[in-house]
């Protein structure tokens, strides 16, 4: 775990939000994935050397529990917009991870005239041509192994691991659960993909086992956004990668105009 | 004391290597392996078992709701109630219980108990069950609403058993213009309601705020007593009453044989077995998934999936076990309701993969020569 600046709590109109800030610079939103991957971490670091993060928890992650008000992934995309009004955070790049580049893109479609741009890491949300593995059916090491080629599963085995680390794995994935059981992607997002209309860059793990690189290609596609693949990375590109991943980031900021 | 014939009608053809092979016998376990002509000879056999339970005299039967699974074969509690309302005469049929919070519509459920008991003249006892997290999968049904759902669907249950219809119930979970349920339930104000609990105290609260009476299975005894001491606590303290022996109950196998309890505990291992490595094959992540509980209570879980994993699975005796000769199992029994204050045993006769003539021989002896000896009208005190 890196070095946080400071914890900022914040009253939105759904709920308080923990938010992790760090760095200098113009002002990035990183939305995190899933599976307790929401704190503080290496990837954290090498973006604030070039921006100010701006990395809240989602509401029902990290260790609290499944909020009432809380349906569906544009439940989140009101939220993080009454985030960046309450923090007076202005045409933010938008970096999400797996669910949270879901929330990311689901956030352009709605508010694509707030945001400076989106990187999406292995984005959820459209609709798969298979379906995907069950991550709410698998033990939990199994869970881990599709999402990353560097989390260690053995870990989060309840019978034979870290019960805390195991628990703190299963309520990420129960809000998950709330947001994904049903259907793990929204069937309104290629009606509405259009209005994303802030520059987008897509990018997927080489060694992706969730979704595949036809997937995420075909969801750059969508969305009119430029593609490229991270050698060495699962799903969670950020988590295996961190160094490719914030270079990723830093180069297509680079591409965006002032 | 009440003694009620608890079933759970399971398939007696599971793989032996199921564990290796499928991982579970709930939710993914191919429906190939299930044969309709095994099947059909089966619930002629374990409706037998219920009917003879009237037969000699058992104050209820007891079917229940499990759904993609070869552990119990019973996905709709009320088709099987229904089958068991002519082959009985005055057992009362428990449906321990129907799973509500898996209900689109539980007011299906309103109906079907009321036809039910209308049809048995007012004797059907209403379980309600949040149903296993297994369910939640087998539904596909976010586990994370399950307890708002089930408390929803009680309330609107109870409602429309209870309050003159049409009226409209609008709900966080539940939307309806008009509820107007017919029949009405023959017994008022409605039939008895009774719940089961793993434990939580927000469960046993509202169950002793209501009076239901506990029903637990395949809980240990030391757990039991820590189960009812914290209901009565709650009604006594909370609600102002007394909770009396008639609301507590519990499962245990029960097997009665001639010569002793060498010859009965040689019998029936091979069928406890079955029922604890293959019927019981049930992967923590399809028994608890992500949101089926609060986090601490999933803690809870983990604990006790340990110590199952390092006994073998899951107790089917709550107390002294209830095999041996019908000497043993009687006096054993009325004192295992007493430990822990309860005043229904739900005894299960069959198991596992036991057949129906060893099933049989076992209540028969039951019947004659463990009923006649029972203290029948004393509650435990």
């Amino acid at each position: 775990m890196g070095d946080i600046h400071e914890i900022i709590n914040i009253e939105l109109p759904s709920q308080s939000a923990r938010v992790q800030r760090g760095g200098e610079g113009p002002p990035l939103l990183f939305l995190h994935a899933e599976a307790n991957t929401s704190a503080w971490s290496n990837f954290h670091d090498e973006l604030a050397e070039n921006f100010e993060v701006f990395a809240p928890i989602h509401p029902g992650f990290g260790g609290e529990e499944t909020p009432n008000w809380l349906t569906d992934v544009t439940d989140l995309s009101f939220h993080y917009k009454d985030l960046l009004e309450g923090l007076d955070i202005k045409d933010p790049l938008v970096v999400g991870t797996s669910l949270g580049a879901w929330i990311a893109a689901d956030l352009a479609i709605h508010f694509s005239s707030l945001l400076k741009g989106l990187v999406l890491f292995g984005p959820l949300g459209m609709r798969p041509p298979e379906p995907l593995p069950d991550l709410f059916i698998m033990q939990l090491p199994d869970v881990l192994s599709y999402l990353s080629n560097s989390l260690d599963g053995s870990q989060v085995d309840p019978m034979t691991g870290d019960a805390d680390m195991a628990t703190a794995v299963w309520t990420d994935l129960a809000t998950q659960a709330r947001l994904m059981w049903k259907r793990n992607y929204d069937p309104r997002l290629s009606l509405r993909a259009h209005h994303a209309t802030c520059p987008i860059t897509v990018a997927a793990g080489e060694e992706d086992r969730l979704t595949s690189l036809v997937y995420t290609k075909q969801y750059a596609e969508l969305f009119d956004a430029s593609f490229a693949s991270v050698s060495g990375a699962g799903h969670l590109v950020p988590v295996d990668q961190p160094a490719a991943a914030a270079a990723l980031v830093n180069s297509f900021y680079s591409t965006l105009e002032n | 004391m009440e003694l009620y014939a608890f079933h759970l009608m399971p398939y007696p053809k599971i793989d032996p290597d199921v564990r290796e092979k499928y991982s579970s016998a709930w939710v993914v376990y191919p429906n190939s392996e299930y044969d309709p002509e095994l099947g059909q000879r089966l619930y002629g056999e374990y409706l037998d078992q219920l009917a003879f339970a009237d037969h000699i005299g058992f104050d209820a039967v007891v079917v229940n709701e499990h759904h993609q699974n070869a552990y119990g074969l019973m996905p709709s509690p009320n088709i099987m109630a229904s089958a068991l309302i002519d082959r009985t005469t005055n057992a009362k049929i428990a449906i321990l219980g129907n799973g509500i919070a898996l209900r689109d519509n539980p007011l299906r459920v309103a109906e079907e108990v009321a036809m039910l008991d209308v049809m048995s003249g007012g004797r059907v006892l209403s379980g309600f069950v949040r149903g296993i997290g297994a369910e939640y999968h087998s539904m596909g049904l976010d586990p994370t609403r399950s307890r708002s759902r089930f408390f929803e669907a009680h309330d609107l249950i109870v409602k429309a058993w209870t309050e003159p219809g049409p009226f409209s119930w609008d709900g966080e979970n539940y939307q309806f213009r008009y509820v107007n349920v017919w029949p009405r339930p023959l017994q008022q104000p409605h039939p008895p309601i009774f719940v089961p609990s793993q434990g939580s105290s927000e469960t046993l609260r509202w169950a002793a705020e209501h009076r239901y009476p506990l029903a637990c299975t395949f809980v240990p005894m030391e757990r039991l007593k820590q189960f009812y001491d914290r209901y009565r606590q709650y009604a006594s303290e909370d609600f102002g009453y007394e909770a009396g022996p008639e609301q507590f109950g519990f499962t245990s196998i029960v097997y009665v044989h001639p010569d002793g309890e060498e010859a009965a505990a040689a019998e029936i291992e091979p069928h406890i077995k079955y029922f604890r490595e293959r019927a019981f094959t049930l992967p923590l992540p399809t028994f608890f998934p992500p949101g089926y509980t609060a986090a601490e209570s999933y803690k809870t879980r983990v604990e006790i999936a340990r110590e199952l994993a390092s006994t073998g699975g899951p107790t089917l005796t709550a107390g002294e076990p209830l095999i041996g000769t019908p000497e043993q199992v009687g006096e054993r029994l009325e004192r295992n309701l007493a430990a822990c204050g309860a005043g229904t045993l739900m005894a299960q006769f069959q198991v596992g993969d036991m057949p129906h003539d060893k099933v049989m021989r076992s209540m028969e002896l039951f019947g004659s020569e463990v009923m006649p000896f029972l203290s029948r009208d004393k509650v435990a005190s």
